[in-house]
């Protein structure tokens, strides 16, 4: 073991063109951790992610998995992936991909621990043209895992999936981690980094704008909410009240952003406005988009 | 390592239409071609043995060829990519790849030979005929690793137009579809070094008991480093592209 770190980048960029993508990211993420890499489209999520698994080279920085570089590390089979916009290769059973795919990597899963963790009893005799959208994410998130690597890395895992194969999928992943595997996972939906990461790095423009326990990232803003009903002539000037940052009207009441939420529950005594108020502290989705603005 | 050929064989296998297709056209032309200009007695014997070897490796090519189809297929789905975080080297996808191409090429072979033995009435001591199959197939690597060449390298929308002309191409100047020496001289100069000039005529030496030719060999070698080169590099490039 030439390192306790999973993953190391120092320094890493890369352009597409006249596009910075990735630009400037120091990154350390120690073996056993579980890491979402949260972003809006086109922050430079699956450039990284790309650049992590040795599929892009960096136009400058170090990127090391294990101490070693990544090729190195896929060779040695210490990494799986479950790669974005990938599709299953035609004409091959659920079973036989998995024994193919086992059998590339020193110290496989045991298949029945592999069928259970990705949960796909049933589907090892099905060709792989034949499945469902979700049952195809399982057998791809099985690829990923069966060669029972020490990093795994999701690009969007649960991109097209539905809120029950969704829920099912960070159940299957969490099955993993537990068993004190690396994973970064990449995720624009806040909640799933919320629920499911020891840590949550925030990736916009390129750029790491936040890094630390989803609770610590909630707190990095310190952007709370005041709610109240809406009023009669609507939400118009709403935003004209001393300290407020934003807007938002929802069914019947009002959500207004602000750091001061003193200042702002005044304005609406003031003003008649102050029906069924509601403060609440920042959620992990309102430091997110403070943030990535 | 065998567990990829297997995986690769299974799909190739299980696809029926593709093995069939590489069949059907040297089949039939073998067998219009022969009955129409065949004459009789020895010279339809010498004909229908010239024209099996041309047939059966107008097949051979054009499977070997057609494999970087699928190759292409696999590109765009991010098979590759996937496969290039496993511990899979590599040299050793392309070896098994070109290897998948080779073998997609033997049932167009076997089955012009066949057909040649049994309806064409070709008769060759039992080593030629050997030597003949086994030539003929040994031969198709160059082939086979052109066509994993454009497998890695063209985009999806113009593979197939590609591989069809260089199909075409090479068949008709290698003299596969015709005699070279029907050629005005200058093409019969450029067609010696058409890789399936070489190709096909190492074997129709070894049918008319004879011995190949050290230049056809040399040229047919050269283009096997050649397209081992541009597969190799290929692959290299693919990687870091999706479609």
């Amino acid at each position: 073991m030439g390192s306790n770190d999973a993953v190391m980048f120092a320094g890493v960029s890369k352009s597409y063109g006249a596009v910075r993508a990735v630009d400037g990211v120091d990154l350390t993420i120690p073996c056993g951790q579980t890491v979402a890499l949260l972003g809006p489209n086109g922050a430079g999520k699956s450039t990284t992610i790309n650049m992590m698994l040795g599929l892009f080279p960096a136009d400058r920085g170090r990127v090391e998995l294990f101490g070693r570089s990544p090729e190195a590390a896929s060779a040695a089979g210490r990494v799986g992936a479950m790669l974005q916009e990938t599709k299953l290769v035609p004409r091959v059973t659920v079973g036989e991909l998995l024994a193919f795919v086992r059998g590339l990597y020193p110290r496989p899963l045991p298949t029945d621990d592999l069928l259970r963790v990705a949960n796909l009893g049933g589907l090892v005799g099905r060709r792989l043209e034949k499945l469902s959208g979700g049952q195809a994410q399982r057998v791809k998130f099985a690829v990923a895992i069966a060669g029972r690597p020490d990093l795994l890395v999701l690009d969007e895992p649960t991109a097209a999936m539905d809120v029950e194969s969704r829920r099912e999928f960070w159940a299957s992943m969490r099955r993993y981690s537990r068993d004190g595997h690396t994973v970064l996972f990449s995720t624009h939906y806040v909640e799933e980094a919320d629920e499911s990461a020891d840590r949550v790095v925030v990736i916009a423009g390129g750029r790491l704008v936040a890094d630390g326990s989803p609770a610590e990232v909630r707190r990095a803003s310190t952007a709370q909410t005041v709610a109240v009903a809406l009023p009669y002539d609507g939400a118009a000037g709403l935003e004209r009240l001393p300290g407020v940052t934003a807007v938002e009207v929802r069914g019947d009441r009002a959500y207004l952003t602000t750091t001061e939420p003193d200042a702002v529950v005044c304005a609406l005594v003031e003003r008649g406005l102050l029906r069924h108020v509601e403060v609440r502290g920042a959620r992990l989705e309102d430091a997110y988009l403070a943030l990535t603005a | 390592m065998s567990g990829y050929l297997s995986i690769e064989l299974r799909r190739l296998l299980r696809s029926p239409g593709y093995l069939m297709s590489s069949l059907a056209m040297p089949l039939v032309m073998y067998l219009v071609i022969t009955n129409l200009y065949g004459g009789s007695g020895a010279a339809r014997h010498d004909t229908a043995i010239y024209l099996m070897v041309s047939m059966a490796g107008f097949g051979a090519v054009g499977a070997a060829l057609t494999n970087g189809l699928s190759v292409v297929a696999d590109r765009s789905a991010g098979w590759l990519r996937q496969l290039r975080i496993t511990p899979l080297s590599a040299g050793r996808v392309v070896v098994i790849r070109g290897l998948t191409g080779m073998l997609a090429a033997l049932p167009a072979i076997l089955a012009v030979c066949v057909v040649g033995g049994l309806i064409n009435g070709v008769r060759l001591p039992l080593d030629h005929w050997f030597a003949v199959v086994a030539l003929l197939w040994l031969g198709t690597a160059p082939f086979a690793l052109l066509g994993l060449g454009i497998g890695y390298l063209v985009s999806t929308q113009a593979a197939q137009p590609v591989t069809m002309l260089l199909n075409l191409s090479m068949s008709i100047l290698g003299g596969l579809w015709m005699p070279a020496t029907v050629f005005p001289a200058t093409l019969r100069a450029v067609s010696r070094f058409v890789p399936t000039s070489g190709y096909a005529e190492i074997s129709r030496r070894i049918a008319f008991d004879g011995l190949p030719h050290a230049t056809d060999i040399a040229v047919l070698l050269a283009w096997f480093v050649v397209f081992a080169g541009l597969a190799t590099v290929a692959y290299r490039r693919a990687g870091r592209r999706t479609t």
